[in-house]
Protein backbone atom coordinates (compact mmCIF):
# COMPACT_ATOMS: atom_id res chain seq x y z
CA UNK A 1 0.00 0.00 0.00
CA UNK A 2 2.36 2.54 1.02
CA UNK A 3 4.73 1.18 -1.84
CA UNK A 4 2.05 2.59 -4.30
CA UNK A 5 3.14 6.54 -6.14
CA UNK A 6 0.03 8.33 -5.82
CA UNK A 7 -0.90 10.96 -7.77
CA UNK A 8 -2.83 14.14 -7.17
CA UNK A 9 -5.81 14.50 -9.20
CA UNK A 10 -8.74 16.80 -7.70
CA UNK A 11 -8.24 19.89 -5.33
CA UNK A 12 -10.16 20.26 -2.51
CA UNK A 13 -12.13 22.90 -3.51
CA UNK A 14 -13.35 20.97 -6.08
CA UNK A 15 -13.47 17.53 -4.40
CA UNK A 16 -15.95 19.41 -1.82
CA UNK A 17 -18.36 21.19 -5.05
CA UNK A 18 -18.37 17.52 -6.39
CA UNK A 19 -19.79 16.01 -3.22
CA UNK A 20 -22.09 19.18 -2.49
CA UNK A 21 -23.51 18.98 -5.97
CA UNK A 22 -23.85 14.75 -5.67
CA UNK A 23 -25.77 15.21 -2.00
CA UNK A 24 -27.91 18.23 -3.44
CA UNK A 25 -28.62 16.39 -6.86
CA UNK A 26 -29.84 13.08 -5.29
CA UNK A 27 -32.02 15.13 -2.68
CA UNK A 28 -33.43 17.32 -5.95
CA UNK A 29 -33.96 13.57 -7.79
CA UNK A 30 -35.99 11.92 -5.35
CA UNK A 31 -37.59 14.57 -4.14
CA UNK A 32 -38.96 15.40 -7.46
CA UNK A 33 -39.15 12.14 -8.30
CA UNK A 34 -42.28 12.19 -6.46
CA UNK A 35 -44.09 14.54 -8.69
CA UNK A 36 -42.63 12.44 -11.22
CA UNK A 37 -43.58 8.99 -10.54
CA UNK A 38 -45.27 6.91 -8.08
CA UNK A 39 -42.06 4.46 -7.22
CA UNK A 40 -40.59 6.40 -4.24
CA UNK A 41 -43.90 7.62 -2.66
CA UNK A 42 -42.85 5.40 0.51
CA UNK A 43 -40.28 8.00 1.07
CA UNK A 44 -43.01 10.76 1.34
CA UNK A 45 -42.81 10.30 5.34
CA UNK A 46 -39.11 11.08 5.60
CA UNK A 47 -40.00 14.74 4.53
CA UNK A 48 -42.94 14.69 6.79
CA UNK A 49 -45.14 15.43 3.26
CA UNK A 50 -45.06 16.21 -0.38
CA UNK A 51 -45.40 19.61 0.65
CA UNK A 52 -42.50 19.36 2.91
CA UNK A 53 -40.35 17.28 -0.17
CA UNK A 54 -41.08 20.56 -2.22
CA UNK A 55 -39.64 22.28 0.16
CA UNK A 56 -36.48 20.34 0.83
CA UNK A 57 -36.51 20.29 -3.22
CA UNK A 58 -36.22 24.17 -3.20
CA UNK A 59 -33.53 24.07 -0.65
CA UNK A 60 -31.38 21.32 -1.97
CA UNK A 61 -31.50 23.55 -5.77
CA UNK A 62 -30.15 26.07 -3.60
CA UNK A 63 -26.97 24.56 -2.26
CA UNK A 64 -26.81 22.84 -6.02
CA UNK A 65 -26.49 26.11 -7.47
CA UNK A 66 -23.75 26.81 -5.01
CA UNK A 67 -21.91 23.84 -5.90
CA UNK A 68 -21.83 25.50 -9.81
CA UNK A 69 -20.57 28.94 -8.42
CA UNK A 70 -18.64 28.16 -5.34
CA UNK A 71 -15.52 26.19 -8.44
CA UNK A 72 -16.15 28.66 -10.63
CA UNK A 73 -15.42 31.59 -8.45
CA UNK A 74 -12.51 29.58 -6.72
CA UNK A 75 -11.20 27.68 -9.11
CA UNK A 76 -11.77 28.78 -12.26
CA UNK A 77 -8.93 27.60 -14.23
CA UNK A 78 -9.76 23.88 -12.91
CA UNK A 79 -12.97 24.58 -14.31
CA UNK A 80 -11.65 25.87 -17.61
CA UNK A 81 -9.35 23.01 -17.91
CA UNK A 82 -12.22 20.66 -17.47
CA UNK A 83 -14.67 22.38 -20.07
CA UNK A 84 -11.72 23.00 -22.55
CA UNK A 85 -11.43 18.78 -22.41
CA UNK A 86 -15.06 18.33 -22.15
CA UNK A 87 -15.52 20.20 -25.15
CA UNK A 88 -13.01 18.99 -27.41
CA UNK A 89 -13.71 15.44 -28.47
CA UNK A 90 -10.54 13.17 -30.21
CA UNK A 91 -10.42 10.20 -31.64
CA UNK A 92 -8.82 8.85 -28.84
CA UNK A 93 -12.26 9.68 -26.88
CA UNK A 94 -14.44 8.21 -29.71
CA UNK A 95 -11.84 4.62 -29.67
CA UNK A 96 -12.58 4.27 -25.47
CA UNK A 97 -16.01 4.00 -26.03
CA UNK A 98 -15.24 0.73 -28.09
CA UNK A 99 -13.69 -0.84 -25.31
CA UNK A 100 -15.97 0.61 -22.98
CA UNK A 101 -18.76 -1.95 -22.58
CA UNK A 102 -16.04 -4.52 -22.04
CA UNK A 103 -15.20 -2.45 -19.08
CA UNK A 104 -19.08 -1.80 -17.93
CA UNK A 105 -19.37 -5.72 -16.86
CA UNK A 106 -15.56 -5.29 -14.74
CA UNK A 107 -13.47 -7.30 -17.98
CA UNK A 108 -9.86 -5.55 -17.99
CA UNK A 109 -9.36 -4.24 -21.45
CA UNK A 110 -6.46 -2.47 -22.72
CA UNK A 111 -7.50 1.17 -23.40
CA UNK A 112 -6.16 3.51 -25.91
CA UNK A 113 -4.15 6.09 -23.95
CA UNK A 114 -6.98 8.28 -22.95
CA UNK A 115 -6.42 12.41 -21.45
CA UNK A 116 -6.92 13.63 -17.53
CA UNK A 117 -10.71 12.48 -18.63
CA UNK A 118 -11.58 9.61 -20.79
CA UNK A 119 -14.03 9.68 -23.78
CA UNK A 120 -16.82 8.04 -21.06
CA UNK A 121 -16.02 11.04 -18.62
CA UNK A 122 -16.19 13.19 -21.27
CA UNK A 123 -20.08 12.30 -22.10
CA UNK A 124 -21.11 11.95 -18.54
CA UNK A 125 -19.78 15.27 -18.26
CA UNK A 126 -21.31 16.83 -21.07
CA UNK A 127 -24.67 15.47 -20.09
CA UNK A 128 -24.70 16.68 -16.51
CA UNK A 129 -23.44 20.44 -18.08
CA UNK A 130 -26.35 20.78 -20.12
CA UNK A 131 -28.88 19.02 -18.08
CA UNK A 132 -27.88 20.71 -14.82
CA UNK A 133 -27.56 24.46 -16.41
CA UNK A 134 -30.90 23.49 -18.26
CA UNK A 135 -32.84 22.24 -14.91
CA UNK A 136 -31.17 24.94 -12.97
CA UNK A 137 -33.02 27.76 -15.57
CA UNK A 138 -36.34 25.85 -16.27
CA UNK A 139 -36.33 25.06 -12.11
CA UNK A 140 -35.81 28.64 -11.51
CA UNK A 141 -38.40 29.74 -13.77
CA UNK A 142 -40.87 27.40 -12.08
CA UNK A 143 -39.62 28.48 -8.57
CA UNK A 144 -40.07 32.13 -8.69
CA UNK A 145 -42.38 33.03 -11.68
CA UNK A 146 -45.89 33.07 -11.61
CA UNK A 147 -47.28 31.92 -14.38
CA UNK A 148 -43.73 30.02 -16.50
CA UNK A 149 -43.80 29.09 -19.86
CA UNK A 150 -45.62 25.51 -20.35
CA UNK A 151 -42.31 24.61 -21.93
CA UNK A 152 -40.69 24.64 -18.62
CA UNK A 153 -42.46 21.56 -17.15
CA UNK A 154 -41.86 19.19 -19.86
CA UNK A 155 -38.05 20.43 -20.06
CA UNK A 156 -37.47 20.08 -16.78
CA UNK A 157 -39.08 16.24 -16.58
CA UNK A 158 -37.10 15.46 -19.39
CA UNK A 159 -33.36 16.83 -18.12
CA UNK A 160 -34.40 15.31 -15.23
CA UNK A 161 -34.87 11.72 -16.57
CA UNK A 162 -31.68 11.94 -18.96
CA UNK A 163 -29.44 13.96 -16.16
CA UNK A 164 -31.07 10.62 -13.62
CA UNK A 165 -29.97 8.02 -15.96
CA UNK A 166 -26.54 9.50 -17.10
CA UNK A 167 -25.79 9.74 -13.25
CA UNK A 168 -26.70 5.84 -12.10
CA UNK A 169 -24.39 4.62 -14.80
CA UNK A 170 -22.01 7.22 -13.10
CA UNK A 171 -22.32 5.88 -9.64
CA UNK A 172 -22.33 2.90 -10.60
CA UNK A 173 -18.66 2.78 -12.30
CA UNK A 174 -17.21 5.06 -9.68
CA UNK A 175 -18.38 2.99 -7.05
CA UNK A 176 -19.22 -0.94 -8.07
CA UNK A 177 -17.47 -1.79 -11.01
CA UNK A 178 -14.07 -3.68 -10.15
CA UNK A 179 -12.35 -2.28 -13.00
CA UNK A 180 -12.87 1.39 -12.25
CA UNK A 181 -13.64 1.86 -9.37
CA UNK A 182 -10.25 3.01 -7.96
CA UNK A 183 -11.49 6.34 -9.67
CA UNK A 184 -13.46 7.67 -6.32
CA UNK A 185 -10.15 8.15 -4.99
CA UNK A 186 -9.32 10.89 -6.84
CA UNK A 187 -12.51 12.76 -5.33
CA UNK A 188 -11.92 11.31 -1.96
CA UNK A 189 -8.66 11.63 -1.35
CA UNK A 190 -7.51 13.67 -3.96
CA UNK A 191 -4.63 11.36 -5.08
CA UNK A 192 -5.02 8.21 -7.14
CA UNK A 193 -2.38 5.66 -7.98
CA UNK A 194 0.14 5.89 -10.47
CA UNK A 195 -0.23 2.58 -11.50
CA UNK A 196 -4.27 3.51 -12.91
CA UNK A 197 -3.16 6.51 -14.16
CA UNK A 198 -0.34 4.84 -16.52
CA UNK A 199 -3.45 1.97 -17.33
CA UNK A 200 -6.36 4.02 -17.66
CA UNK A 201 -5.16 7.86 -18.51
CA UNK A 202 -1.94 7.06 -20.58
CA UNK A 203 -2.07 10.41 -22.16
CA UNK A 204 -2.21 12.52 -19.29
CA UNK A 205 0.63 10.20 -17.86
CA UNK A 206 2.55 11.03 -21.03
CA UNK A 207 1.92 14.62 -20.75
CA UNK A 208 2.85 14.80 -17.05
CA UNK A 209 6.13 13.28 -16.92
CA UNK A 210 7.24 14.76 -20.27
CA UNK A 211 6.61 18.01 -18.81
CA UNK A 212 8.49 17.29 -15.64
CA UNK A 213 11.38 16.00 -17.94
CA UNK A 214 10.68 19.26 -20.36
CA UNK A 215 11.92 21.46 -17.05
CA UNK A 216 14.69 20.14 -14.92
CA UNK B 1 -75.01 8.35 -13.38
CA UNK B 2 -74.73 10.01 -16.38
CA UNK B 3 -72.86 12.88 -17.03
CA UNK B 4 -74.51 16.38 -15.46
CA UNK B 5 -74.03 19.84 -16.45
CA UNK B 6 -75.35 23.43 -16.15
CA UNK B 7 -77.15 25.60 -19.26
CA UNK B 8 -75.66 29.18 -18.40
CA UNK B 9 -77.67 31.24 -20.48
CA UNK B 10 -76.67 34.73 -20.49
CA UNK B 11 -79.10 36.28 -22.57
CA UNK B 12 -81.25 35.88 -19.75
CA UNK B 13 -78.90 36.63 -17.06
CA UNK B 14 -79.87 40.07 -15.02
CA UNK B 15 -76.21 39.82 -13.71
CA UNK B 16 -78.26 39.55 -10.05
CA UNK B 17 -75.25 37.88 -7.97
CA UNK B 18 -77.41 35.59 -6.49
CA UNK B 19 -75.48 32.63 -7.93
CA UNK B 20 -72.37 34.66 -5.55
CA UNK B 21 -73.94 34.79 -2.71
CA UNK B 22 -75.63 31.46 -2.59
CA UNK B 23 -72.20 29.23 -3.78
CA UNK B 24 -70.71 31.46 -0.40
CA UNK B 25 -73.73 30.77 1.73
CA UNK B 26 -74.00 26.52 0.73
CA UNK B 27 -70.17 26.13 0.96
CA UNK B 28 -69.35 28.50 3.62
CA UNK B 29 -67.23 30.67 2.64
CA UNK B 30 -66.11 34.13 4.32
CA UNK B 31 -67.62 37.30 2.61
CA UNK B 32 -64.37 39.15 1.18
CA UNK B 33 -64.39 43.05 0.58
CA UNK B 34 -62.24 43.96 -2.35
CA UNK B 35 -60.90 46.98 -3.52
CA UNK B 36 -63.29 48.96 -6.40
CA UNK B 37 -62.52 47.57 -9.67
CA UNK B 38 -63.78 50.41 -11.69
CA UNK B 39 -67.04 48.99 -13.00
CA UNK B 40 -69.83 46.91 -11.37
CA UNK B 41 -67.69 44.21 -10.98
CA UNK B 42 -67.49 43.15 -7.35
CA UNK B 43 -64.17 41.94 -6.90
CA UNK B 44 -61.11 41.35 -9.53
CA UNK B 45 -61.57 38.00 -10.13
CA UNK B 46 -61.91 34.09 -8.86
CA UNK B 47 -60.37 33.76 -5.27
CA UNK B 48 -59.63 30.86 -2.96
CA UNK B 49 -62.70 32.08 -0.80
CA UNK B 50 -64.95 32.83 -4.06
CA UNK B 51 -65.35 30.46 -6.27
CA UNK B 52 -68.02 31.85 -9.20
CA UNK B 53 -68.66 35.58 -10.02
CA UNK B 54 -70.25 37.92 -12.62
CA UNK B 55 -67.78 39.64 -14.18
CA UNK B 56 -68.50 42.23 -16.16
CA UNK B 57 -66.84 43.59 -19.29
CA UNK B 58 -67.87 47.03 -21.33
CA UNK B 59 -67.43 47.63 -24.84
CA UNK B 60 -67.15 50.96 -26.83
CA UNK B 61 -69.06 49.93 -29.89
CA UNK B 62 -67.66 51.96 -33.29
CA UNK B 63 -70.32 54.53 -33.02
CA UNK B 64 -69.47 55.93 -29.32
CA UNK B 65 -72.08 53.61 -27.55
CA UNK B 66 -71.28 51.51 -24.43
CA UNK B 67 -71.78 48.02 -24.52
CA UNK B 68 -72.52 45.92 -21.45
CA UNK B 69 -71.55 42.40 -21.41
CA UNK B 70 -71.62 40.10 -18.37
CA UNK B 71 -71.01 36.39 -17.39
CA UNK B 72 -70.73 34.24 -14.38
CA UNK B 73 -67.39 32.72 -13.83
CA UNK B 74 -67.27 29.40 -12.67
CA UNK B 75 -65.37 26.25 -13.59
CA UNK B 76 -66.56 24.60 -16.25
CA UNK B 77 -66.04 20.78 -15.54
CA UNK B 78 -64.35 20.10 -18.85
CA UNK B 79 -64.39 16.53 -20.48
CA UNK B 80 -60.85 17.12 -21.62
CA UNK B 81 -59.61 18.92 -17.82
CA UNK B 82 -55.87 20.70 -18.81
CA UNK B 83 -55.87 20.74 -14.42
CA UNK B 84 -56.43 17.16 -14.41
CA UNK B 85 -54.18 15.86 -16.70
CA UNK B 86 -51.36 18.17 -15.24
CA UNK B 87 -52.12 17.67 -11.48
CA UNK B 88 -48.28 15.53 -10.08
CA UNK B 89 -50.34 13.51 -7.24
CA UNK B 90 -53.78 12.94 -8.31
CA UNK B 91 -55.93 15.39 -6.20
CA UNK B 92 -57.89 16.09 -8.81
CA UNK B 93 -60.55 13.20 -10.21
CA UNK B 94 -63.40 13.03 -12.94
CA UNK B 95 -66.60 11.69 -11.06
CA UNK B 96 -69.12 9.55 -12.98
CA UNK B 97 -71.40 12.62 -13.36
CA UNK B 98 -69.01 14.58 -14.94
CA UNK B 99 -67.33 16.42 -11.64
CA UNK B 100 -64.21 17.51 -11.60
CA UNK B 101 -62.99 17.07 -8.16
CA UNK B 102 -60.34 18.10 -5.82
CA UNK B 103 -59.06 15.45 -2.87
CA UNK B 104 -58.48 17.75 -0.08
CA UNK B 105 -55.40 15.54 1.47
CA UNK B 106 -53.98 15.22 -2.21
CA UNK B 107 -53.81 18.86 -3.37
CA UNK B 108 -50.57 20.18 -2.19
CA UNK B 109 -50.91 23.35 -3.64
CA UNK B 110 -48.24 23.53 -6.35
CA UNK B 111 -50.79 25.17 -9.09
CA UNK B 112 -49.69 23.21 -11.88
CA UNK B 113 -53.07 23.16 -12.58
CA UNK B 114 -53.54 26.93 -12.65
CA UNK B 115 -50.71 27.14 -15.49
CA UNK B 116 -53.25 24.69 -17.69
CA UNK B 117 -56.48 26.06 -17.40
CA UNK B 118 -57.99 27.01 -20.39
CA UNK B 119 -60.40 29.76 -18.40
CA UNK B 120 -58.01 30.58 -15.35
CA UNK B 121 -60.09 29.41 -12.73
CA UNK B 122 -58.31 27.14 -9.95
CA UNK B 123 -56.66 29.68 -7.35
CA UNK B 124 -54.19 28.67 -4.89
CA UNK B 125 -54.44 29.58 -1.29
CA UNK B 126 -50.73 29.97 -0.60
CA UNK B 127 -51.28 29.71 3.30
CA UNK B 128 -52.79 26.22 3.44
CA UNK B 129 -51.16 24.98 0.01
CA UNK B 130 -54.44 23.90 -1.45
CA UNK B 131 -55.59 25.20 -4.56
CA UNK B 132 -59.52 26.04 -4.18
CA UNK B 133 -62.34 25.76 -7.11
CA UNK B 134 -66.23 25.05 -7.67
CA UNK B 135 -66.90 21.88 -6.69
CA UNK B 136 -70.17 21.54 -9.19
CA UNK B 137 -71.94 21.14 -5.41
CA UNK B 138 -71.10 17.68 -5.65
CA UNK B 139 -72.32 17.03 -2.05
CA UNK B 140 -75.75 18.28 -3.36
CA UNK B 141 -75.57 16.86 -6.93
CA UNK B 142 -74.78 13.60 -5.89
CA UNK B 143 -77.98 13.57 -3.25
CA UNK B 144 -80.04 14.68 -6.31
CA UNK B 145 -80.26 18.02 -5.63
CA UNK B 146 -79.17 21.14 -7.43
CA UNK B 147 -76.24 22.97 -7.42
CA UNK B 148 -76.53 25.83 -4.71
CA UNK B 149 -76.44 28.49 -7.83
CA UNK B 150 -78.94 26.83 -10.65
CA UNK B 151 -81.08 26.65 -7.81
CA UNK B 152 -81.26 30.46 -6.40
CA UNK B 153 -81.20 31.61 -10.11
CA UNK B 154 -84.04 34.48 -10.02
CA UNK B 155 -85.08 34.36 -14.36
CA UNK B 156 -83.99 30.45 -14.61
CA UNK B 157 -80.95 31.59 -16.66
CA UNK B 158 -78.64 28.69 -15.18
CA UNK B 159 -80.44 25.46 -15.50
CA UNK B 160 -79.22 21.80 -13.45
CA UNK B 161 -80.02 18.34 -15.61
CA UNK B 162 -77.99 15.85 -17.45
CA UNK B 163 -75.48 16.59 -20.09
CA UNK B 164 -77.50 15.32 -22.84
CA UNK B 165 -80.86 17.42 -22.06
CA UNK B 166 -78.96 20.87 -21.26
CA UNK B 167 -77.42 20.82 -24.73
CA UNK B 168 -81.00 20.07 -26.37
CA UNK B 169 -82.36 22.85 -23.83
CA UNK B 170 -79.57 25.57 -25.74
CA UNK B 171 -80.42 24.44 -28.90
CA UNK B 172 -84.32 25.59 -27.81
CA UNK B 173 -83.10 28.59 -26.23
CA UNK B 174 -80.60 29.47 -28.78
CA UNK B 175 -83.93 29.85 -31.29
CA UNK B 176 -85.31 32.00 -28.56
CA UNK B 177 -82.59 33.67 -27.80
CA UNK B 178 -81.78 34.80 -31.83
CA UNK B 179 -85.27 36.88 -31.99
CA UNK B 180 -83.46 39.25 -29.63
CA UNK B 181 -80.09 38.74 -30.40
CA UNK B 182 -79.09 37.78 -34.00
CA UNK B 183 -75.72 37.17 -33.20
CA UNK B 184 -76.20 34.95 -30.24
CA UNK B 185 -74.55 31.45 -29.97
CA UNK B 186 -74.08 28.05 -27.85
CA UNK B 187 -70.25 28.06 -26.26
CA UNK B 188 -69.33 24.54 -24.45
CA UNK B 189 -71.18 22.06 -26.70
CA UNK B 190 -68.21 20.81 -28.84
CA UNK B 191 -64.96 22.81 -27.25
CA UNK B 192 -62.72 20.87 -25.27
CA UNK B 193 -65.15 17.43 -25.57
CA UNK B 194 -68.05 19.53 -24.50
CA UNK B 195 -67.72 21.45 -21.38
CA UNK B 196 -70.07 20.95 -18.03
CA UNK B 197 -70.79 24.38 -18.47
CA UNK B 198 -73.10 25.02 -21.61
CA UNK B 199 -73.38 28.84 -22.19
CA UNK B 200 -75.72 30.75 -24.26
CA UNK B 201 -73.75 33.73 -25.47
CA UNK B 202 -75.81 37.04 -27.10
CA UNK B 203 -72.33 37.76 -29.08
CA UNK B 204 -68.87 36.16 -29.48
CA UNK B 205 -67.05 34.75 -26.59
CA UNK B 206 -64.10 36.91 -26.51
CA UNK B 207 -66.47 39.72 -25.94
CA UNK B 208 -66.83 37.34 -22.52
CA UNK B 209 -63.31 36.81 -21.68
CA UNK B 210 -63.66 33.75 -23.17
CA UNK B 211 -61.52 31.99 -25.49
CA UNK B 212 -62.80 31.44 -29.00
CA UNK B 213 -61.60 28.19 -29.33
CA UNK B 214 -60.15 27.01 -25.96
CA UNK B 215 -57.52 24.06 -26.11
CA UNK B 216 -54.89 23.25 -23.94
CA UNK B 217 -51.35 23.98 -24.75
CA UNK B 218 -49.25 21.24 -26.61
CA UNK B 219 -46.66 21.12 -24.18
CA UNK B 220 -48.76 19.16 -21.70
CA UNK B 221 -49.38 16.64 -23.97
CA UNK B 222 -45.81 16.46 -24.80
CA UNK B 223 -45.23 16.67 -20.83
CA UNK B 224 -47.82 14.04 -20.03
CA UNK B 225 -47.65 11.78 -22.60
CA UNK B 226 -43.98 11.76 -24.10
CA UNK B 227 -41.71 12.69 -21.47
CA UNK B 228 -42.86 10.97 -18.38
CA UNK B 229 -43.05 7.66 -20.00
CA UNK B 230 -39.59 8.04 -22.06
CA UNK B 231 -37.73 9.39 -18.80
CA UNK B 232 -39.33 6.44 -16.63
CA UNK B 233 -38.41 3.87 -19.82
CA UNK B 234 -34.93 5.80 -19.67
CA UNK B 235 -34.28 5.82 -15.69
CA UNK B 236 -35.47 2.18 -15.51
CA UNK B 237 -33.14 0.84 -17.91
CA UNK B 238 -30.15 2.13 -16.90
CA UNK B 239 -31.18 1.05 -13.57
CA UNK B 240 -31.29 -2.92 -15.32
CA UNK B 241 -28.02 -1.73 -17.20
CA UNK B 242 -25.95 -1.30 -14.54
CA UNK B 243 -27.92 -3.71 -12.07
CA UNK B 244 -26.98 -6.33 -14.90
CA UNK B 245 -23.45 -5.03 -15.56
CA UNK B 246 -22.60 -5.08 -11.35
CA UNK B 247 -23.94 -8.91 -11.54
CA UNK B 248 -21.39 -9.68 -14.62
CA UNK B 249 -19.00 -7.73 -13.04
CA UNK B 250 -18.88 -9.55 -9.66
CA UNK B 251 -19.03 -12.73 -11.88
CA UNK B 252 -15.85 -12.24 -13.73
CA UNK B 253 -14.49 -11.29 -10.73
CA UNK B 254 -14.92 -14.04 -8.84
CA UNK B 255 -14.32 -16.64 -11.80
CA UNK B 256 -10.78 -15.01 -12.19
CA UNK B 257 -10.09 -15.30 -8.36
CA UNK B 258 -11.39 -18.99 -8.26
CA UNK B 259 -9.35 -19.98 -11.25
CA UNK B 260 -5.82 -18.29 -10.73
CA UNK B 261 -5.47 -18.75 -6.92
CA UNK B 262 -2.41 -18.76 -5.91
CA UNK B 263 -1.19 -18.43 -9.38
CA UNK B 264 1.80 -15.85 -10.13
CA UNK B 265 0.34 -13.58 -12.44
CA UNK B 266 -2.81 -14.10 -11.78
CA UNK B 267 -5.95 -12.18 -10.10
CA UNK B 268 -5.05 -12.63 -6.48
CA UNK B 269 -1.22 -11.92 -7.39
CA UNK B 270 -1.86 -8.89 -9.22
CA UNK B 271 -4.19 -7.59 -6.88
CA UNK B 272 -1.66 -8.02 -4.22
CA UNK B 273 1.38 -6.11 -6.19
CA UNK B 274 -1.09 -2.99 -7.15
CA UNK B 275 -1.57 -2.70 -3.61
Amino acid sequence: MSSKRMVKRFSAAVRVSHWLYAASFITLAVTGYLQFGSALDWMIPLFGSLEGAMVVHRVAAVFLIIAVVLPLLMRPREVSAWLSEVFNFSRADADFLKSFPAKFVGVKKEIPPQGFYNGGEKINSLIQIICGAGLIISGLFLWLSAAPPTIMYPLHALLMAIGVASAIGHIYLALLNPVSNEAIGGMISGEISEQYMKENHGRWYEQTYKKRKGTP
Amino acid sequence: MSRMARLIDITRCTACRGCQVSCKRWNQLAGEIGAFTGSYQSHDDLSPGRWTMIKFYEEKKPGGEMAWHFRKATCMHCADAGCLKACPNEALVREENGTIRRIEENCIGCGHCVQFCPFDIPKVDEVAQKMKKCTFCYDRISNDREPACAKTCVPRAIVYGTWDEMAALADERLAQAKKLYPDSRIYGKDELGGLGVIYILPDSPAKYGLPEDPSLPFTLGLWKDVVHPFGKGLIGASLAATGLAFIISRRNAMKLKESAKLEEGGYDDEQQKNG
